[in-house]
């Protein structure tokens, strides 16, 4: 198994860390060729013209690499303007939808919560991917951080929680699974193949979210 | 104060936690609220928010100090990005202070005028995350040992010259390497010899990183300085007067915003896309000015800033 990770900024390293400890694959994700996303619909391998890589031994010619499409894609905490910002220079924000619509698995946390919900930013346009409306930095600043557990439907023991600057779910839509809540608030929430978390699953040393994800 | 309860550990998570998130961005020094609007526009990760930017300290001279408290919410008001603001290199009470007004990050910075040449503040005891600057392993360590959640190189701040924060960069990833393939037996030596904590020379024997992320910082001023240091082994970049000193000889406001924004965006440009030249010359050709450059071999000792703190 082979998962993309959107490396445009934030925990991205993190993520794909967790992911290879549990033993999958992870692909950083900066530019649409970089995830095969040229089209998600096409078979497991896209051709990538890739750029001209003018070494000693190329024939002049540009390399044409293939590029495996990945079969999940996580969205990591992070700046989300500056995430939303990057995505769409790149055009990644058409084309995470079309993904979506692919029925590969999307994990977004904290900001790529806040980027494949809903709801009013004022510098994030959220692709609204999932029925939930999601409001940044909704516990406050820095200095109200915290960590806490979490009781997860489909794990036995608590998650230990890793919240930092970290959004609300404000509304949950009514084909949207509510996984796991913190003080009343929903903190995990899965509509389909798309799971979004508030806190940040990479920070702990626990991988057991993750499995229950991907696996 | 035990360091070793669980309340203790989870507070430096959370600490580190922010200092993860803003890997692979831009921390932009801005000194109004309009100023930081450009950064945010432009997709800086985090604002360094000062009353002057480095290259105007350095001109002005006299005591540099914590920035004027106004200055500081006008900016905290204006963005959603994390706030940072620097503090005296010993001055615990600045750094209260700004822990009571809830900036996101505190720069324990030799920017500023030190207020104790001795000790460095005890970052253990706050709640808000501390960056500290370094200029080679055994500091770094010194300072994550006083609870600095981030390191940053010291650089040469407000000179527009890479030349220092190279020195530095290739200074704690050379000793990182070094450190990696030392026999543990000789780990202890290797401490004293540094004069850094055994636990976190240990952490670097076995990792071969920082136990906290470690920034790019002091006289960076173009996409591709950014993009350098990011390949010396900077997780992010901060850029202090490289962006918003630049086209000060341009009167009207619009423009002079608008070439800044540029400025602002190619240098993230580079930073995203660090190990790509295509877009990083990218990046390069949307610079539309470089601040003028004021060569460090030129200045004298006294007037360097990175020999302030041990």
């Amino acid at each position: 198994m082979l998962i993309g990770v959107l490396a445009l900024q934030g925990d991205f390293g993190t993520h794909a860390q967790a992911l290879r400890e549990i033993g999958i694959g992870a692909v950083e994700v900066r530019r649409p060729e970089h995830a095969g996303f040229v089209n998600p619909n096409a078979p497991r391998y896209v051709q990538d013209p890739g750029r001209a890589r003018r070494s000693l031994w190329a024939d002049g010619d540009e390399e044409t690499v293939e590029r495996p499409v990945p079969d999940g894609l996580i969205l990591p905490g992070g700046e989300s303007s500056t995430i939303d910002l990057l995505g769409r220079r790149y055009g990644l924000d058409s084309l995470l939808a079309a993904y979506a619509a692919s029925g590969r698995i999307v994990f977004g946390t904290c900001a790529g919560a806040i980027w494949l919900g809903k709801g009013t930013h004022h510098k994030v346009t959220p692709l609204a991917l999932v029925d939930v409306d999601v409001q940044r930095n909704a516990y406050g600043r820095q200095i109200d951080s915290f960590i806490a557990p979490v009781e997860v439907n489909g794990l036995e023991e608590p998650f230990e929680a890793v919240f930092i600057r970290a959004p609300k779910f404000t509304r949950v839509g009514p084909n949207v699974d509510v996984l796991a809540e913190h003080d009343g608030d929903p903190v995990l929430v899965r509509e389909g193949n798309i799971w979004l978390a508030t806190f940040h699953p990479e920070r702990s040393p626990d991988r057991r979210l993750h499995r229950l994800v991907f696996g | 104060m035990s360091r070793e309860n669980g309340h203790d550990r989870k507070s430096f998570e959370v600490k580190v936690g922010l200092a993860d998130m803003l890997r692979g961005g831009v921390i932009m020094d801005v000194t109004n609220a309009e100023q930081a609007k450009i950064a945010e526009d432009a997709g800086a990760a985090s604002v360094m928010a000062l009353e002057r930017v480095p290259a105007d300290i350095r001109r002005e001279g006299g005591v540099a100090r914590m920035s004027r408290i106004d200055v500081l919410e006008e900016i905290m008001r204006s963005v959603e990005i994390p706030v940072m603001a620097k503090v005296r290199i010993g001055h615990f009470v600045e750094a209260q202070a700004l822990e009571a007004l809830g900036v996101d990050f505190i720069d324990e910075s030799e920017v500023l005028t030190p207020a104790d040449e001795e000790n460095h503040i005890d970052k253990h005891g706050f709640r808000v995350p501390f960056v500290c600057g370094c200029r080679n392993l055994g500091e770094a360590l010194r300072r994550i040992g006083e609870g600095a959640a981030m390191i940053r190189t010291k650089g040469e701040a407000g000179t527009g010259n890479v030349v220092e924060a190279v020195r530095h960069m290739r200074s704690v990833v050379g000793q990182m390497r070094r450190i990696q393939a030392t026999d543990p037996a000789e780990l202890m030596k290797t401490a004293k010899e540094l004069g850094a904590p055994y636990e976190q020379v240990l952490y670097v024997h076995e990792h071969g990183k920082l136990p906290v992320p470690n920034f790019a910082a002091g006289g960076v001023a173009t996409p591709a300085d950014a993009a350098m240091m990011m390949q010396l082994g900077a997780e992010s970049v901060f850029v202090g007067s490289g962006i918003f000193k630049a086209g000060a000889d341009i009167r009207d406001k619009g423009e002079r915003h608008k070439l800044q924004g540029a400025l602002a965006a190619a240098i993230v440009r580079a930073v995203t896309h660090c190990n790509d030249p295509d877009e990083v010359l990218a990046a390069q050709r949307d610079q539309a000015a470089a601040m003028v450059g004021l060569d460090v071999r030129t200045m004298p000792e006294e007037e360097k800033l990175a020999g302030r703190g041990w």
